[in-house]
């Protein structure tokens, strides 16, 4: 009888078993890992009214506009769902940990309101009969826009001549106007303040879209800092603006590609390309997540590998914003006056 | 040996290992490189942007040839050759008798230069502001209109800046101007509201006028700084060109011939056409005859009238608010944004300033090249 026929001594049968032991982690491990890699929880939320417009989280509480038939509604969401302000209509608001300022519109004019984050103790800042846009608070400061109309002629496309746009600043106590930009825009945007220099962008009112990005120091001129053709998003995270531009690799409208500049030396670098064009950017962790573009997913941005990859969304669900946590979404389904908003949790 | 190694490593543990390696191997490799970036299936794929339903009134011609020669629809400031070069809201452009091109770069702050060769290079200007000296140190704001004289100087309507200043030898000076307002006198002691445009009438040493948008005056501006009360215009002037006789063009009110001291009529269209709003008109010779190129202020059109009949020879009517111009090619296939300036060269072409598509763009008609070739 040979060695091989042989019945296994005690312990040959325990290195077989420690061998399939460690087999079985293994191939559990990596089963492990790959569901946990695209493993994805959805989190029912609360039923809105209207599929939430430009939702934003600031200290873990969601924020975000719902346009119903008769009114529009600042909505916080923070475990439940309470309409914090209601106006014929909303332009744009600004949550932060310490304030929340909205712009809202009573058919008589436009209004400048501040409240502290749970909308108690609101105030009114400003009011004017041209249209307001775009605003910011970082708690002691709030900053908005407002259009002026251009004069009544055809040539309205020279820049001197066209509509305009004042950049006003609230610091607690009085409104002042710190800039008047000499482009009008159909969608202006207060996209931040690093130290004393406010970052203003907005995309340009006819013709051919243009958006434009101007930094605005304390007692200087507005500076351009860059136009990109087309509508994008702009974001500002730390020292650095990010912001969707046309393809520098492709020549197709419907691509895209996240550019940076640090604005301490204003060096600009293209950081991923071949994204779908559209969306807004949100922040992730150390992700930029891409939402609501052309294909209707979110596309995580990889930096590393200088592109970008559709995240894994169940089909029933519109992923509209992200947070830290993950994307806040829609049920596709809808039905008039209740819309589900779910949160998307990975891993 | 061979049975010892046998011994050792059993195969059903080799092959597990090899198969957990390339499942492994395969994660990997589906995450990193089989990704591609296509649009998931089943997704909507409507372009960001629709395309200009606007009605087509009329195109160009086919045999009309277009193509741009510096600049692209992207904004921003660069030199360069023909498309490499930045443009950001061309406005007034001026042709020199050695087919230099000079263009208000109105957003640039800055006044550009192309050469005969597309070569793109930056003549005056270092941002926005007001300052005068070198050239390379001088100051603009959103200068809008351009006159070149014979002498090689560059007369510049400085439109945010309220004057109107000259280039000569790589210096930058302030002819007349430099305050919001109206008043008539000598240099700084005069004053424009928003001058949109510059001509010279022909002669030496001519005279400037200014298209005083503000003021609804046509100024006019010896070249010694001295500006004349104007002559009140019946709209808002957003062009002015010189010559034999003068014209203005005022979009609101339809194009205004003139000359100097009277005004004579007023059209707001020609045959139906809609050139209700001209914003540039350029007088040209056709067979002996005078006629005009005309730009539509508000939509992306180049047209030759010719008495009382217009015809559009490149580009077509479109939607302002739903431009996406910029396409060379021929006349009718062709598609420009909203057209600030216009000039021609002594071969007979014709150079648009393309302000909404940030490029100057050359139109070649054959009956106007014909016999200058």
């Amino acid at each position: 009888m040979s060695d091989d026929t042989s019945l296994p001594s005690g312990k040959k049968r325990l290195g077989q078993i420690l061998w399939i032991a460690v087999l079985l982690a293994g191939a559990a491990g990596v089963v492990y890992a790959y569901l946990r890699w695209t493993w994805v929880e959805v989190q029912p939320l609360c039923v809105a009214t209207a599929v939430p417009e430009r939702p934003r989280s600031a200290g873990g509480v969601w924020y975000w506009i719902e346009p119903t038939p008769r009114e529009c509604l600042l909505v916080r969401f923070d475990g439940k769902r309470t309409a914090l302000a209601r106006s014929p209509r909303i332009a744009a608001y600004w949550p932060s940990s310490k304030a929340l300022a909205w712009i809202a519109a009573d058919g008589k004019g436009w209004q400048v309101h501040r409240a502290s984050p749970d909308g108690s103790g609101a105030t009114t800042l400003f009011r004017s009969d041209h249209p307001l846009d775009g605003i910011w608070t970082d708690g002691m400061t709030t900053a908005w826009l407002e259009k002026l109309p251009p004069p009544k002629t055809t040539a309205r496309f020279l820049p001197p001549i066209g509509p305009r746009t004042v950049v006003w600043m609230h610091d607690g106590r009085t409104s002042r106007k710190v800039a008047v930009l000499q482009e009008g825009f159909a969608q202006g945007q207060v996209v931040g303040a690093v130290r004393d220099t406010l970052y203003v962008a907005g995309s340009r009112e006819d013709g051919i879209g243009v958006t434009v990005v101007y930094a605005i120091a304390h007692n200087s001129p507005p500076q351009r800092l860059l136009s990109e053709y087309g509508t994008i998003s702009v974001a500002l995270h730390g020292e650095e603006l990010v912001w969707t531009a046309p393809s520098r690799e492709s020549n197709t409208l419907l691509t895209a590609c996240l550019r940076t500049m640090d604005l301490r030396n204003g060096v600009i670098r293209t950081a991923a390309e071949w994204l779908p064009a559209g969306g807004v950017l949100y922040r992730r962790g150390a992700d930029w997540i891409l939402c609501t573009g052309l294909t209707e997913t979110a596309w995580q941005v990889d930096e590393v590998q200088k592109g970008g990859h559709p995240l894994s969304v169940p089909d029933d669900q519109w992923p509209i914003a992200a947070d830290e946590h993950g994307l806040l979404a829609v049920q596709r389904q809808k039905t008039p006056g209740r819309v589900m908003v779910s949160r998307i949790l990975y891993r | 040996m061979k049975r010892g190694l046998q011994r050792s490593v059993s195969p059903r543990a080799a092959a597990t290992v090899i198969l957990l390696v390339l499942a492994a191997v395969q994660a990997w490799w589906w995450r990193a490189f089989i990704w591609r970036p296509q649009l998931p299936s089943g997704v909507s794929a409507t372009p960001m942007t629709p395309m200009p339903p606007g009605p087509q009134i009329e195109q160009g011609r086919k045999d009309v040839e277009v193509e741009t020669i510096a600049g692209a629809v992207e904004p921003g400031l660069a030199d360069g050759i023909g498309r490499d070069a930045r443009f950001d809201s061309p406005a007034g452009i001026a042709m020199d008798g050695a087919g230099n091109l000079y263009v208000a770069d109105s957003r640039n702050h800055r006044i550009r230069l192309v050469r005969p060769d597309n070569h793109t290079f930056t003549l005056a200007g270092a941002g926005e502001g007001y300052l005068d000296g070198p050239a390379s140190t001088a100051r603009f704001r959103f200068p809008c209109g351009v006159a070149v004289a014979e002498d090689g100087s560059v007369y510049v309507a400085d439109t945010g800046n309220h004057c109107v200043r000259v280039i000569r030898n790589g210096q930058v000076s302030t002819l007349a101007g430099g305050r919001q307002g109206y008043a008539a006198g000598s240099g700084s002691q005069a004053a424009f509201d928003t001058p949109l445009s510059v001509a010279l009438t022909p002669g030496s040493p001519g005279t400037l006028l200014v298209a005083d948008w503000g003021n609804s005056r046509i100024r006019r501006v010896s070249l010694d700084g001295q500006v004349d009360a104007g002559t009140p215009t019946p709209g808002r002037p957003v062009s002015v060109v010189g010559g034999s006789r003068w014209a203005v063009t005022v979009p609101d009110g339809g194009l205004v011939f003139g000359a100097w001291g009277t005004l004579k009529g007023i059209r707001t269209a020609v045959e139906g056409m809609a050139v209700a709003h001209p914003g540039v008109a350029l007088p040209i010779s056709i067979q002996g005859e005078t006629g005009w190129l005309m730009a539509d202020a508000d939509q992306g059109a180049v047209l030759l009238v010719h008495g009382t009949v217009a015809e559009v020879l490149a580009g077509g009517f479109q939607n302002p608010g739903n431009m996406l111009a910029w396409r060379d090619f021929s006349g009718e296939q062709a598609r420009f944004g909203r057209i600030g300036g216009l000039a021609l060269d002594g071969r007979g072409r014709i150079y648009v300033s393309d302000t909404d598509s940030n490029s100057i763009r050359r139109v070649t008609v054959p009956e106007l090249v014909q016999g200058k070739e």
